[in-house]
């Protein structure tokens, strides 16, 4: 129930790219594992390493995270599972307090967060996320400044969604709030703007804030509910993964938008739309490592778009004009550097040699 | 062809701050410096900041040094089912208790770092109250464990 039940054994890299001051460090804390379950647990960190690997976009942006394994004892196995919420009455002794039946819900799991945190900060200082996997095969899970899931068939699938909303700033983008058929009084989104850069109340193609990735023949908006007392039951009208406007989200049946038919952040089985996928790409790609191009003898204009192709910002000096070409660089060709460094180049003028 | 290689600019120093909300109160746990990496979230485009809650780490005068949102004090919670049709729904709570984080850049002129709540309403009218602010010790020094 307390830290006294369980002991923090240490801290394993299962995934390192290189200094943490320079990554995104992502750490993933077990509960509810004993101390002859360590084994256990590492698989099952490691699995949860895998999943997000799979997943787009981190697959692409993966040499910017460091994964974290910290292992850490419970006295005894599983969470608090109470008979309260249709459980077995389980009590389990963990480091972390796992417990399913949090404000009645019997799915809702949740862990004593300000530990987690504790523990995160002793171990790795430079944590950006926390994730803690339950030792238990019931489903459930949470989020929250700590994502917790459980061990259950999917359940890693909440600490994505998770992760979009806590560390990706991502808004939910379902159309509910106690649930279709439940509420009644979600029907008109108040008409002001949600911070967060996949939902909008915005109707206007030319100042929406996913613009860039709607095509001109999509419409806009792309689908409307007819009844606004109830969830839209209406199929995609268009291809999977066309961007566009799609009534319903943010929690209300109408007046608010996402930006594809389904995501992530709508149905956990989801892959990610393209707005949350580069909202997070957005997010880590600073943190991620890129060769510098050779662009020597090349011609201004050809430089800079090779420069900026390979996600770096480019700067000249020197004699600017249709006729500049490359005579120096820094940093040097081939060379490792972050995301978004400038690469400057010294130009000439006039015939390449 | 080429020259040496440009210096790379130092690593960015971070603060991370933790709160604890309970019901209404919230209140800093702790703040420390980080060697690492702030990411940036928002929009840094976006000229106006949202409504919500937000961060500003101020100089002394008052100047706003960094702004960056944080995550809601949440009303309610969110729950999943493992029914794929119906996958999450919001709950509300009674009385709202938890942790946050919020992450800034290391400046060595800031004076405190403010929390802030700012109101629905449009950016003329709507009111914006500080909730609790965070006097920072002296550049050089060590964070840690705040009353």
């Amino acid at each position: 129930m307390t830290t006294a039940d369980g002991q923090v054994l240490g801290t394993t890299r299962i995934i390192d790219h290189g200094s943490p001051a320079e990554r995104w460090n992502l750490v993933v804390l077990g509960d509810g594992y004993r101390a002859n379950q360590m084994a256990q647990f590492a698989q099952d960190a490691s699995r949860f390493c895998a999943t997000l690997q799979a997943t787009h976009p981190f697959d692409g942006v993966w040499s910017g995270l460091n994964l974290y394994r910290v292992d850490v004892t419970s006295t005894d196995s599983g969470a608090d599972d109470p008979a309260a919420c249709g459980g077995p009455g389980t009590r389990a002794r963990t480091y972390f307090d796992a417990a399913f039946c949090n404000n009645g819900a019997r799915r809702l799991l949740l862990v004593n967060q300000a530990t987690a945190m504790a523990v995160a900060d002793q171990q790795v200082p430079q944590w950006h996320s926390i994730v803690v996997i339950v030792n238990s095969t019931e489903y459930g899970g949470s989020g929250g400044a700590v994502a917790t899931y459980s061990l259950a068939a999917a359940a890693e699938q909440i600490a994505l969604h998770e992760l979009g909303h806590s560390a990706f700033g991502l808004a939910d983008e379902y159309e509910s709030y106690l649930g279709c058929g439940v509420d009644t009084d979600r029907d008109h989104h108040p008409n002001q703007e949600p911070g967060e850069p996949n939902v909008t109340v915005n109707t206007n193609r030319a100042t929406l804030k996913w613009r860039s990735l709607v095509a001109q023949n999509t419409p806009v908006p792309t689908t409307r509910n007819a009844d606004c007392a109830r969830c839209d039951p209406q199929g995609n009208p268009l291809p999977a993964g066309t961007v566009g406007l799609y009534e319903g989200a943010h929690y209300f049946h109408c007046g608010a938008f996402r930006p594809q038919f389904d995501c992530r952040m709508r149905t956990l089985n989801k892959p990610y739309c393209a707005v949350c996928s580069q909202q997070i790409r957005r997010v880590l790609l600073p943190f991620t490592q890129v060769t510098v191009p050779f662009v020597g003898e090349m011609r201004q204009a050809a430089a800079h778009r090779r420069v900026v192709a390979a996600g770096l910002v480019p700067r000249f000096t020197g004699q600017t004009g249709p006729s500049a070409w490359v005579w120096r660089q820094s940093p040097t060709p081939g060379r490792v550097v972050r995301y978004g460094s400038v690469v400057t180049m010294q130009l000439r003028t006039g015939p390449i040699p | 062809m080429t020259e040496p290689d440009a210096t790379e600019p130092a690593t960015p120093v971070a603060v991370r701050f933790v709160f604890a909300y309970d019901g209404d109160d919230v209140r800093v746990v702790s703040y420390r410096q980080v060697d690492m990496v702030v990411p940036e979230i928002a929009d840094p485009t976006a000229a106006e900041p949202t409504a919500g809650l937000r961060a500003e780490l101020r100089a002394a005068d008052g100047g706003i040094l960094d702004r960056r949102a944080v995550p809601a004090v949440p009303a309610d919670v969110e729950v999943f089912s493992p029914d794929p049709e119906r996958t999450a729904q919001r709950m509300p709570v009674d009385r709202p208790t938890g942790v946050f984080v919020v992450l800034v850049p290391y400046l060595p002129d800031a004076d405190h770092l403010a929390l802030l709540s700012d109101a629905s309403g449009s950016a003329a009218t709507r009111a914006v109250r500080e909730i609790v602010r965070v006097p920072l010790r002296p550049a050089g020094a060590e964070g840690g464990e705040t009353p």
